[in-house]
């Protein structure tokens, strides 16, 4: 009983069952009362009717009480309800119509009482044969006073058709109702099983699901209201979940081959070196270029690492005091070298004065990026500006160059990972495609963003906002 | 200069004591965190470098102890893992500076030659010359009463003008003595800045105090009140 009531089915179907009883049961009354009540009046007016006739006729003659008219009726007026009559005074029975029906007890108790003043009017009792009777006993006064004579006139009918039909009528009322319920109930545990089915089938899919099986769904047909939504709405997380999955996969796969190429670089270079003797220069040219692609694995390591903590949400940025100014005289110093080795003009421009509250190493990681694949991506003698100013609230550090630019069908895939605009564009300078996505995690973890801007001639512009 | 290297990572350790030692440096190499305390407290060394996770005692709870036991010798912690709260932890704990494996040797050379120059004794909290008026400590520039804004870089340097002032010195010397760090400094920063702070300066009414000897460097002149 008790997993009965903590079912959400049982509960529901409980409510509805007491609703239905109550309801039932009030309908039922109701009925009772509007078919029962007139059938009573009907009999007891006949036999009220009956009375003041008969009454209403009486006279005393020579002392003796009379009914002129002839016979006593042995019928109502207006029915074909027999009611049979009985006078009485205090001497005794004075006159009745043919049968003698009430008990004799019966009889002088009811005389008794009119007579001495306390008349019952309508009441019920039995007849000879035990069968229900309705009874009007009262008092009709003959004659003028001081010799008045009280005669008692008992009018009866069978009151047995009525009772048999009471009997009926609650019967069919009770049965009636009964079936109500039980059909109601029996309905209701159905169509709330029914409504229960797809959130079931939706349980039983989330059980089911693993990362082997993100391709399922869950397929039982389901209304257009919230269950329908409900199924939909489960449907979309199972969808985004295998997309994540997905993108997971094809991350770590991607990743690994990145690591991959310089380790068989430095493999097979070291291998070839060591298969024999070799000269002074030819060793140190050999740990140079592994130098440098050592140095490239940690950069895509640390990138990796940093990706990885953007996505689960826990880059958070360590805040410093950063003057702006300084930081751009510092990064240009930097990146000066290797602009004049590729004959690019590096033109700055700074703020007078101002800070900025953000990671420094995050910072200088992006810039890096952006520098690095501006300068390397320009034509000889061309210029890169790098600027840094305070706009609308924001700072604004934007890199512009005069090279290719970005096409615009790749506008919108730049900034993820590894993907093929930024491959193209960082590959010759040792970067993984994760740069600009980076750039994008972590002006996202300021509360900033990276965005290419188009603006008119040739290159691509890169601004950094942060707050 | 005198380093301590508190590493357990034996070919690290090695490789570290040789290349520090090769670039000028009396290098003593211990390989757990009690030995580690237990040279550092002697106080003998300029800079300890200082692994996160070595045995015995951590680097977190040696410098801690050291600090407690007021050895001020300015600690440089190497971290696997560059996260944020270790960052953050290195620093409470009263570390001055970090570094994230793997790092390039130079970086590290850097950083102990910054470290070690950062432990000067207290200069002086104002440094005036003429109506210019250095409040290291408020870390404001006054020129003639009123404020002049300047960066962390222009405060630095005109600092570092001020405290020599009328002698000459050489670019290398501005840079090595304002910038922390050997920066490669492909564009001349002194120059920049100094042109920079010249400006600034002429804005405030003070004209040149800092005069370009050509082929040798400069000096800073206290100039003279304006008329």
């Amino acid at each position: 009983m008790r997993r009965f009531l903590g079912s959400t089915r049982g509960r529901l179907v409980l409510i509805q069952a007491l609703i239905l009883t109550v309801a039932s049961a009030v309908t039922a009354v109701a009925i009772f009362e509007t078919v029962s009540t007139p059938e009573r009046a009907k009999l007891d007016n006949a036999l009220y009717g009956q009375w003041q006739t008969v009454a209403s006729g009486l006279q005393l003659q020579d002392g003796q009480v009379v009914y002129p008219p002839g016979a006593l009726p042995a019928t109502g007026d207006d029915s074909q309800v027999p009611i049979e009559i009985e006078l009485h005074t205090k001497d005794g029975l004075v006159g009745q119509t043919a049968k003698h029906v009430l008990p004799a007890a019966v009889q002088q108790d009811l005389v008794k009482k009119v007579l001495g003043g306390n008349s019952p009017g309508l009441s019920d009792t039995t007849d000879l044969s035990g069968s229900p009777r309705r009874v009007y006993a009262e008092l009709q006064s003959l004659g003028d006073p001081p010799n008045q004579v009280p005669v008692v006139v008992i009018a009866s009918a069978s009151s047995a058709d009525l009772q048999a039909f009471i009997r009926r009528l609650v019967v069919t009322l009770l049965l009636g109702g009964a079936l109500v319920v039980l059909v109601g109930v029996a309905l209701a545990w159905f169509l709330v099983g029914r409504t229960l089915r797809t959130v079931r089938a939706i349980a039983g899919a989330a059980r089911s699901v693993s990362e082997h099986d993100l391709h399922r769904r869950v397929d039982v047909p389901a209304p257009d209201d919230e269950l329908g939504e409900l199924k939909a709405t489960f449907n979309q997380m199972l969808a985004r979940l295998e997309q994540s999955f997905e993108s997971l996969r094809r991350f770590t796969a991607d990743a690994s081959h990145e690591l991959r190429s310089p380790l068989t670089l430095i493999r097979t270079e070291v291998d070839v070196t060591l298969a024999r003797a070799r000269e002074r220069d030819d060793y140190e040219r050999v740990l140079r270029s592994v130098q440098s692609e050592v140095d490239h694995m940690s950069r895509v390591i640390d990138q990796l690492l940093l990706i990885a903590q953007a996505d689960a949400g826990t880059l958070t940025p360590l805040r410093t005091e950063i003057d702006v100014a300084d930081f751009v005289e510092e990064e240009a110093a930097r990146w000066q070298p290797l602009a004049d080795a590729r004959g690019v003009r590096l033109e700055v421009r700074t703020p007078d004065s101002g800070t900025l509250a953000a990671d420094r190493d995050m910072l200088r990681r992006v810039i890096d990026n952006l520098l690095d694949n501006a300068i390397r991506y320009s034509p000889n003698l061309a210029a890169v500006r790098l600027s840094a100013a305070r706009v609308d609230g924001e700072w604004v550090i934007e890199v512009a160059d005069e090279g290719p630019g970005v096409p615009a069908e790749l506008h919108g895939r730049i900034f993820q990972r590894f993907s093929r605009a930024d491959t193209v564009r960082t590959r010759r300078g040792g970067g993984a495609g994760l740069g600009l996505a980076l750039g994008a995690a972590v002006a996202g973890a300021h509360g900033g963003a990276l965005q290419l801007i188009e603006r008119n001639g040739a290159g691509a512009v890169f601004q950094l906002r942060l707050p | 200069m005198r380093v301590l290297i508190v590493e357990d990572d034996r070919q690290l350790a090695v490789s570290l004591h040789r290349g520090l030692e090769e670039a000028g440096m009396a290098v003593d190499t211990v390989g757990d965190g009690e030995n580690g305390f237990e040279a550092a407290a002697t106080g003998a060394y300029d800079v300890i470098v200082l692994d996160v996770m070595v045995p015995v005692r951590d680097g977190f709870a040696v410098a801690r102890a050291l600090r407690e036991r007021r050895v001020r010798t300015p600690i440089l912690m190497l971290t696997g893992r560059g996260a944020v709260d270790d960052r953050v932890r290195g620093l409470d704990v009263g570390a001055d500076d970090y570094l994230v494996k793997p790092f390039a040797l130079r970086e590290l050379i850097a950083r102990i030659r910054a470290l070690s120059r950062r432990h000067l004794p207290d200069r002086g909290a104002v440094l005036t010359a003429g109506a210019i008026r250095l409040d290291t400590s408020a870390h404001r520039l006054l020129v003639a009463g009123g404020e002049v804004v300047v960066t962390a870089k222009e405060f630095a340097i005109l600092e570092f003008f001020l405290l020599h002032q009328g002698q000459l010195l050489t670019r290398e010397q501005v840079l090595q003595g304002v910038w922390d760090w050997d920066l490669e400094d492909g564009r001349n920063l002194v120059e920049v800045y100094i042109g920079r702070l010249r400006r600034k300066l002429a804005a405030a009414g003070v004209h040149d105090p800092i005069r370009t000897i050509r082929g040798a460097g400069y000096r800073f002149e206290a100039p003279t009140e304006q008329a």
